[in-house]
């Protein structure tokens, strides 16, 4: 090997371009590669780079001076964006810059660089540019004076084989975009670690510490009272070692919840693993393999049910390392302990001075006042939550004058001859002089707060907690100032904004909310305000920016709960309507805990006709479409809900329940649930309210299945609809509409509204990455349709990312994608492998009402018949077609027996099967797939010549 | 619709066949009325809402009892517990027809309670009331209550479109089945033994 010495090297890589593949299709992606090389042939020519690889989507260029490169990028990235390029089909280019040795060989061009440089890059997103630390420092000096590049120092990320902290640096330039999320760090895995907005004083012995502790133990329990830094530690801990587990580092706020059998449920949401209703098991099977860090934050007031949890976990997934903080230690064998010591006075001092800078900048402190802080730290133990209470009030009072008052306050509750105070009452006393010191407005705002069991936006606290005493208009700046003094905490970085307490502050604040007789009253407002919220979230969830309302949804799910169960308690009706406001969000997070709120307000008798009505509809719809609970109770739920659906009168509230109800009947009496959709969709245009029509329509489109002419209908004023309100659709509707279109024959328009789909997916799933499930939905009927057309490269494609993608999530996906997949790899000839898919999509559950069971089991007779297999194949289709309820699987049957019966020369049989096979497909109804339907017309060809 | 002709209330005879019994209904049997028309399928069958409240039973099984076109029964099994209703209703002894119909408690269903009590219940109405033809008209999809009228020698007859006001202004399909005098006096192997008190 021959050494070439230094170099620049630049790296670049289409992002998404799978995606694009499968949204453009195979010729127009042909055309945007062509382009896409021309434009970098034609920067990396200008500045004078060596093309050293071209790998379809990215090329690997060699510069002899880093100035070269970095003008290169700058070009590169200005004439993609000038494009033109075809609308929905803009490449977006990332770009990594670095420097290094370079060797070569016979084989080509060698050294480590080379893949630093694939890192730097892969850091990088779409319109990006990324510098490694070496490339800036040579560039650096180069930059003539007078320059519109600029350097932007990132921050340090775990980058694979590039160490645990890397600093990257990002090109700023007129012409370039500049905004962009964090850089991709591929070390570790995801994490849901809140960004610490603080530095970390005085602790970071402790935290290497604890790093080595947790390199050690799979259980290290961080020990300590209240406020004393506990979780602080714990998420600096995370953060140092999220390089070191590749399926994350993940959160789990344990306080807010009461019942012990929620923990599997709360790491499971923490952790963005689907709900698929198996309880402990979902967690397990979905994690039992992973390599993984949680955080168990709050574990003191369930402690036996965090050990039950941890001794689970522990045992069956060998790849989990758990850091618990608590009070007290949980007792499970084999825990580390580690006591979090309170911290060094001279620390503590520090703290106090650091944190009273961030609300009074100006602050100067003397020698002399360093004294007394430096005595007032030490009598507040050095717990940290205290020190920064009384750093709120540096600025605004005297130091010495804290000093006397929170002495006087602290030798209150001395006790014994030394003057000893239990720390915990040090806090608590540290807590109170912070209160007493609030203006009355501050205090009753802070105590009203309790009513909020978790983090709140900030109009709600305006909502629920204004009244005569307290202007609402007051409430922002107030809120502002108990953040100032470390009562509360906002995220300005969340829209809206969250407010959030520690839980010392929480319990804190509970007591003096006890002490009120405001309880009850806030507790209703507070229903009410969460009640108005879901009404707005019904609108808000159909829309366009749907995702932003799932994540608010998900962000103060607390005091969704919380409201939800006191309106179940004290106002049934209004409890209904909000979980039909919510069905959206209750669709796609399937909760376990929610879908039994659904079911307990569905059993209760003590309630309003129209209220049973309501929620029985939406359980049925749960359980007979979402596989929620067995089809006979969506069936008893439907019949339920029916008998008292004319005492819904309010005529929004009516069509939902309508809607909701014909999917609910969809297995059990497909008449009505025919008939019911007709009646809703009647009602809806009756109604005239033009956002009411569209999610009345959209969510009719899942009913079709069985009823041609409705769904026929309702598809065209679904595409009408959708045409005029741009901002009015959804994936899910989407993508089941396409589904219907493709089975009755409009290929075309299929893909069409695939793409509309596909379109409003929060970001372009990517293999490894997480996938949303609206994501999941698409890319699972994106296959199949994409299959049946017989576009199987494309089909594949997505499939095999998918699969790597759905990891170990809800098995109804997994399932219907292998099934899909199978389609893929049959039509495009793949037989042995296509048996593998359908035989495991069947051994994953085989459910026959299932569109998966059909595919599968329609495909596995189908290779059967091609492996002259006749007597396998005909009893498998025989079953199917006596017994499956959907039209189409049954007419596909047939039309594969009459093969096999001609097969066997059984000419008469086979003509009657196909005729079967047209009844059930109806002239206006379910087409043959186009993948199939050469041989359907051979079939009928032949039995033609045979019957002439 | 047929226009009821019938003045009288007529007071249904006391039957028996197997362990069970038919009894007529009384002002007294409201609390089993109640639930029993609250039961899932029953009130899935009828068209107007279950009874939210013992007021709306209590109407209902007035109704029944003081109306002369209704002749209605209890049935019971041996310990005496309520297992449903069945009655003639659109009873019209001028145009010698009347419709007949029957609801059975979960607990009792598909040990052929229906099917006997039918049966009886024909039986008795053609020996005690001016009666040639009676029908019984049931959902199209309620396969409970086909088997029960054809294996009570009632003939199907047809499809009644859009026969039912469901709720939610939908309307459902019912079908047709009706036993004539002289189909009935063809006779076939009645089960029933008991007789008009
Ligand atoms: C329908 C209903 C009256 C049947 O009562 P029953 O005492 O169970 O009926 P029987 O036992 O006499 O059953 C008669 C036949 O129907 C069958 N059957 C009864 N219920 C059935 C059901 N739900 N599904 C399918 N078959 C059923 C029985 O097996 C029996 O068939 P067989 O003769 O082949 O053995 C009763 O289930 C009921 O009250 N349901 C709710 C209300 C209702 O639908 N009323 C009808 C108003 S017209």
């Amino acid at each position: 090997m021959e050494l070439l010495g230094r170099r620049t090297l630049l790296f670049t890589d289409i992002e998404g371009s799978t995606a694009l593949l499968q949204r453009v299709g195979h010729p127009q992606f042909v055309e945007l590669m062509d382009r896409h090389h021309e434009i970098m042939r034609t920067a990396i020519r200008n500045n004078s780079g060596e093309e050293i690889r071209n790998e379809g989507d990215g090329f690997v260029v060699f510069f002899p001076d880093p100035l070269s490169g970095l003008n290169c990028a700058i070009e590169c990235q200005r004439r993609l964006r000038e494009g033109p390029w075809p609308p929905e089909a803009a490449i977006s280019v990332r770009m990594g810059l670095h420097e290094g040795e370079i060797g070569f060989s016979e084989s080509g061009h060698h050294g480590l660089a080379l893949h630093e440089a694939a890192r730097v890059s892969s850091a990088a997103h779409g319109g990006q540019v990324l510098l490694s630390e070496a490339a800036r420092d040579s560039v650096g000096n180069l930059l003539p004076e007078e320059t519109d590049i600029d350097l932007i120092e990132l921050g340090t990320f775990p980058l694979k084989d590039l160490g645990p902290r890397v600093p990257l640096i990002q090109i700023a330039h007129p012409d370039l975009e500049h905004d962009f999320p964090l850089p991709h760090s591929s070390g570790g895995g995801q994490n849901n670690l809140p960004s610490q907005l603080t530095s970390l004083i005085g602790r970071e012995g402790d935290a290497d510490d604890v790093d080595e502790l947790v390199r050690s133990h799979r259980l290290v329990t961080l020990l300590g009272s209240g406020g004393v830094g506990k979780t602080r530690l714990a998420l600096q801990v995370g953060a140092n070692l999220g390089a070191e587990f590749s399926d994350g580092v993940w959160l789990v706020e344990l306080a807010p919840i009461e019942d012990a059998t929620l923990i599997f449920d709360e790491i499971r949401r923490a952790m963005r693993i689907p709900d698929d209703g198996q309880g402990e098991r979902t967690l397990i099977d979905a994690v039992h393999e992973d390599n993984v860090l949680i955080i168990l934050d709050n574990c003191e007031h369930i402690l036996d049910g965090v050990a039950e949890a941890v001794d689970l976990l522990l045992r069956e997934c060998p790849g989990i390392r758990i850091l618990a903080t608590s009070r007290e230690p949980i007792g499970t064998p084999g825990e580390a302990r580690w006591r979090v010591p309170s911290l060094p006075t001279a620390d503590a001092v520090d703290l106090m001075i650091e944190r009273a800078r961030l609300v009074a900048p100006e602050l100067d402190v003397s020698e002399e006042e360093r004294l007394v802080l430096n005595r007032v730290c030490r009598r507040l133990d050095g717990i940290p939550l205290a020190v920064e209470l009384v750093a709120g009030r540096l600025g605004t009072i005297p130091i010495e004058e804290i000093e006397s008052r929170l002495l006087d306050r602290l030798r209150l509750l001395s006790t014994g001859s030394r003057g000893y105070v239990p720390r915990h009452k040090t806090l608590h006393a540290a807590l109170d002089w912070s209160y007493q010191l609030l203006t009355a407005d501050e205090q009753t705002l802070l105590t009203r707060l309790a009513i909020f069991p978790g983090p709140l936006e900030l109009a709600a606290a305006e909502a629920v907690c204004s009244d005569g005493a307290l202007d609402e208009y007051d409430v922002m700046d107030l809120l502002e100032s108990l953040h100032m003094k470390s009562l509360i905490s906002m995220d300005w970085s969340r829209k809206p904004t969250m407010a959030s307490r520690s839980e010392i502050v929480s319990q804190f604040a509970e007591t003096l909310l006890d002490e009120t007789s405001d309880r009850e009253r806030l507790a209703a407002r507070h229903a009410d305000h969460y009640f108005e919220l879901s009404e707005e979230a019904a609108v808000g969830l159909r829309r366009t920016n749907r995702t932003e309302w799932l994540d608010r949804i998900d962000a103060g799910r607390e005091n969704l709960s919380a409201a939800y169960d006191w309106l179940a308690q004290n106002d049934p009706d209004r409890a209904a309507v909000f979980l039909m406001n919510v069905k959206e969000w209750l669709i796609t997070s399937m909760s376990s805990a929610w879908l039994a709120r659904v079911r307990d307000l569905a059993e209760r008798d003590d309630v309003a006709p129209k209220t049973i009505a309501a929620v029985n509809a939406l359980r049925a719809m749960f359980s007979g479409f979402f596989d929620f609970e067995s089809t006979a109770i969506a069936a008893s739920a439907s019949r339920r809900a029916y008998v008292h659906i004319d005492t819904v009168v309010e005529p929004r509230e009516r069509i939902r329940v309508m809607t909701n109800l014909a999917a609910g009947f969809r297995e059990s009496e497909p008449e009505i649930a025919g008939k019911l959709a007709e009646q809703a969709l009647a009602e809806a245009e009756a109604f005239g309210v033009e956002s009411h029509l569209m999610a009345t329509t959209l969510d009719l489109l899942t009913v079709h299945d069985e009823h041609h002419e409705m769904s026929k209908r309702l598809r065209s004023s679904a595409l009408e609809l959708m045409e005029e309100n741009e901002e009015w659709t959804s994936v899910h509707p989407l993508v089941d509409g396409a589904l219907a279109m493709h089975q009755t024959g409009d290929h075309d328009q299929a893909l069409r509204w695939l793409t509309r789909a596909e379109n409003m997916l929060p970001r372009v799933p990517q293999a490894g990455g997480l996938m949303t499930e609206d994501a999941k939905v698409w890319m699972i009927w994106s296959v199949l349709i994409r299959a049946e057309i017989g576009d199987t490269d494309t089909a594949i494609l997505l499939a095999e990312d998918g699969l790597r993608a759905f990891g170990d999530g809800h098995v109804l996906y997994t399932k219907t994608l292998t099934s899909n997949y199978g389609q893929a790899l049959l039509v495009a000839g793949r037989a042995d492998e296509a048996r593998a898919a359908f035989e495991s999509t069947l051994e994953l559950d085989d459910a026959e009402h299932y569109v998966s069971f059909a595919i599968a089991s329609l495909g596995l007779a189908r290779l059967d018949l091609d492996a002259g297999n006749l007597s396998d194949a005909t009893e498998r289709l025989m079953s199917i077609a006596t017994q499956n309820r959907r039209a189409w699987v049954r007419a596909r049957a047939h039309e594969l027996l009459a093969a096999c019966c001609m097969r066997l020369q059984r000419w008469d049989e086979a003509q009657t099967h196909v005729a079967t096979a047209d009844s059930l497909r109806r002239p206006d109804g379910f087409a043959v797939p186009p993948a199939f339907a050469a041989e359907a017309e051979l079939v009928r060809n032949e039995l033609e010549q045979r019957t002439l | 619709m047929h226009e009821t002709r019938a003045e009288q209330v007529v007071i249904g005879g006391t039957l028996v066949f197997d362990e069970w019994r038919a009894r007529p209904m009384t002002e007294a049997d409201v609390d089993f009325a109640f639930n029993f028309l609250r039961e899932e399928h029953v009130a899935y069958a009828r068209t107007p809402a279950p009874p939210q409240n013992i007021e709306g039973a209590q109407a209902w099984v007035t109704r029944s009892v003081t109306t002369p076109s209704i002749v209605p029964w209890v049935l019971e099994d041996s310990t005496g517990a309520g297992a449903g209703f069945i009655n003639l209703q659109n009873y019209d002894p001028v145009a010698g027809v009347t419709e007949v119909g029957f609801l059975v408690v979960p607990a009792a269903r598909r040990r052929g309670l229906a099917t006997k009590a039918l049966r009886a219940v024909t039986e008795w109405t053609f020996r005690n009331l001016p009666v040639h033809r009676v029908y019984l008209v049931h959902d199209l999809t309620n396969t409970g209550s086909c088997k029960a009228a054809l294996a009570s020698n009632y003939a199907t007859e047809g499809i009644l479109r859009s026969a039912r006001p469901g709720p939610g202004g939908i309307r459902l399909d019912s079908e047709i089945h009706a036993i004539t005098r002289a189909d009935f006096e063809k006779g076939y192997p009645i089960a029933s033994r008991g007789g008009a008190e």
